[in-house]
């Protein structure tokens, strides 16, 4: 298959999967922007008298985009796992990549993402955010936190069909990442120690840092901290890739 | 030669140690249970199909066709040996897999004619052609899963009869792909099989209806015993299967 034909095939599964959810639902969209509306309206009403929380200029669009990004990262890895599984008949039936399967699910919910960007941009504007030429640099965020997803989706789905507990092993993971990674707080009030030390190796980190920075407070942009940022999500998408390729030969006898 | 199987063997892990729980894992290691073996399918299989064929491939349930066929697809990677082919592949193993069946008709053709390799273009000037040939002309936007089961049928086959005139594959690998449709319908897909398949283009075909086979196929593959038992005219296979022990 060409890398023509691929793409076109990516469009038309990722838009008929879209379509497909969003049939399902009365109100379509606009879940996606509630959802995390909502969830920041309680994160905020509890933590927004915690000391070091208060102290953070515009809490509450700080929460949310803590919030989006980190939503985008465990739907778009456990639906994608969830999904691979699903598409047995697929696997079976049809010549379609395997990789595509992966890349379809992180397409939907990069779609879902950047939904809620605008949200979060149109919130800024009435709340008065920073926006000024730091925005430019938001691209490489959203492009760095697909490139996380995606090596974690296919970590999972190269795994998800040898070993059947993963779903249960990678949703207690994800509850856990919630409070290693800095949706609701700052890494500096972590302090240091073993905890500061897993928020900082958390790839999640360094991305939300960056998309505050650029989304929220403008001003100007660390090279070398949105070059780690990046590093750590191309280090998974390898690693992912690597390890998809030496499975997927075998997925279909498994599946 | 457009297809050729070299030395190919394919086992499956029996059923029951697939993606089995953790703790019956360790539960087997406790109890020195041994694991169990692998289910050979297909045994050091030697073909070679040259362009242009039409090629029945028969035997009874079980005996292996359709991973004869996911193998040659490249779903399946063999075991041992090689699979060769020379050209572009479509298959229909299953009908509508997919497809989104909650998606209107005119969506689905754009989606499964991706799958079966048409671009953008080639499908938007197809679909009139696509919807007349299944009857489906006025119900561009009806929703798939509102169709009948023979309807839905139909959609899918007419696509990648499409795709086979337009010379968009050379390889079409077709698994009892006209279950629940009706005569007429049968009696076009046989034409269509019978005239626009080229020089270049092969069509593998897996199913029970020898009568089928016999029209639409010259030539035939019984698979049996894990190996491809025979390889001839589609008339002298389906005399000896009809009088074999096992299978008549």
């Amino acid at each position: 298959m060409s890398w023509r034909h691929f793409a076109y095939v990516l469009f038309q599964t990722t838009r008929a999967s879209f379509l497909a959810e969003e049939k399902n639902s009365s109100l379509g969209l606009i879940w996606h922007l509630l959802n995390p509306i909502l969830m920041t309206a309680v994160l905020f009403m509890v933590f927004r008298n915690v000391d070091r929380l208060r102290e953070i200029e515009h809490y509450e669009l700080f929460i949310l985009i803590g919030l989006v990004h980190y939503n985008f990262f465990i739907n778009s890895t456990t639906r994608c796992a969830q999904n691979f599984l699903r598409s047995r008949s697929l696997i079976l039936n049809t010549t379609v990549p395997l990789q595509l399967l992966v890349l379809r699910q992180t397409c939907i919910e990069g779609l879902t993402l950047f939904i809620e960007i605008l949200l979060v941009l149109v919130l800024g504007v009435f709340m008065g955010a920073n926006l000024g030429g730091a925005l430019l640099v938001y691209p490489l965020v959203f492009a760095g936190i697909l490139a996380l997803s995606l090596g974690a989706s296919l970590l999972l789905c190269a795994l998800v069909v040898f070993l059947s507990d993963l779903n249960y092993i990678w949703s207690l993971f994800c509850r856990m990442l919630f409070f290693v990674t800095p949706v609701f707080f700052d890494p500096q009030i972590v302090g240091d120690g073993l905890a500061r030390t897993v928020v900082e190796l958390n790839p999640l980190t360094g991305l939300i840092t960056l998309a505050r920075d650029t989304l929220l407070y403008g001003g100007e942009i660390d090279p070398l901290e949105t070059g780690l940022a990046l590093m750590g999500s191309m280090l998974v998408l390898a690693f992912g890739w690597i390890l998809f390729r030496t499975t997927s030969p075998r997925i279909p006898d498994y599946i | 030669m457009a297809i050729r199987l070299n030395s190919v063997s394919k086992a499956f892990m029996v059923s029951d140690r697939r993606r089995r729980p953790l703790y019956r894992e360790l539960m087997s290691l406790r109890n020195h249970q041994r694991p169990e073996g692998r289910k050979v399918v297909l045994n050091d299989l030697q073909l070679e199909i040259p362009d242009g064929s039409r090629v029945a491939v028969i035997g009874r349930n079980g005996a292996g066709k359709s991973t004869l066929l996911r193998l040659i697809a490249g779903i399946y990677r063999p075991n041992s040996g090689s699979v060769d082919v020379d050209g572009r592949l479509c298959c229909f193993l299953e009908p509508g897999a997919g497809a989104a069946s909650a998606l209107p008709v005119r969506d689905n053709v754009f989606l499964y004619a991706s799958l079966a390799g048409l671009g953008w273009r080639e499908t938007r000037d197809s679909l009139e052609r696509i919807l007349k040939f299944c009857g489906l002309e006025n119900q561009e936007f009806t929703w798939v899963e509102h169709l009948s089961f023979g309807m839905q049928q139909r959609l899918f086959m007419s696509i990648l009869i499409e795709t086979m005139r337009l010379q968009r594959a050379e390889v079409f690998l077709f698994d009892e792909f006209l279950m629940g449709v009706d005569q007429a319908f049968r009696g076009k897909v046989e034409d269509a099989l019978i005239h626009y398949p080229g020089t270049n283009q092969i069509v593998l075909h897996a199913s029970h209806d020898h009568e089928l086979m016999r029209r639409t196929c010259p030539s035939a593959i019984w698979v049996e015993d894990c190996r491809i038992r025979s390889f001839g005219p589609t008339e002298d296979i389906l005399e000896r299967y009809r009088h074999d022990p096992h299978d008549g």
